[in-house]
């Protein structure tokens, strides 16, 4: 009866440990899929910024201020 | 002598940049300042006279100000208004005048 219990109580264990590392999984995958999103949205603002910065300095660099 | 010089170091703090000793393109011409990869003037010799520090500095506050204009307006940071104004200063460049690489090497175009 005493074994039994350890028994059943190692195969609770296991099974904790099993669905705790299944439980995790889910999370790292979320994460994963998330970092391609990020970049193409950079690679989208750098591009605006590009060209929104480029029409005002085009003004500066050919302004007559003698600056360039 | 000596205060023909003080009147003189005077009139150049007084008189706005156009009473520099050497102006901007002269000093392109001459090899003395080039266009660095930050949007701001350099000097390829390494060690600039006192003149030509001058106007370094005076052109380089002037140009700070006008990209934080941009910067403020455009809504974003400086050093990335300061990195395109760079990269279009450098291709604006004529031949014969000076850019710094973003190794640090300064080389003719």
């Amino acid at each position: 009866m005493f074994r039994y219990l350890i028994q059943l109580r190692s195969i609770v264990a296991v099974l904790i440990l099993v669905l705790g590392a299944s439980a995790c999984t889910p999370t790292v995958k979320v994460e994963a899929s998330d970092k391609p999103i990020t970049i193409n949205l950079n690679v989208k603002i750098e591009h605006e910024i590009r060209v929104k910065v480029d029409k005002e300095l085009d003004e500066i660099l050919s302004e007559d201020s003698g600056l360039f | 002598m000596r205060q023909i010089l003080l009147s003189l170091a005077l009139l150049a703090v007084i008189l706005p940049s156009a009473a520099f000793a050497i102006d901007l393109s002269a000093a392109k011409a001459k090899g003395l300042v080039g266009e660095t990869t930050n949007g701001y003037l350099g000097a390829p010799n390494g060690k600039p006279s006192g003149e030509v520090a001058a106007l370094i500095r005076d052109i380089n506050t002037k140009r700070k100000a006008k990209y934080q204009q941009v910067a403020t307006k455009v809504g974003k940071p400086l050093n990335v208004v300061e990195q395109l104004a760079g990269e279009k200063a450098q291709s604006k460049t004529q031949a014969g005048h000076y850019v710094q690489t973003s190794s640090g090497k300064w080389i003719k175009r």
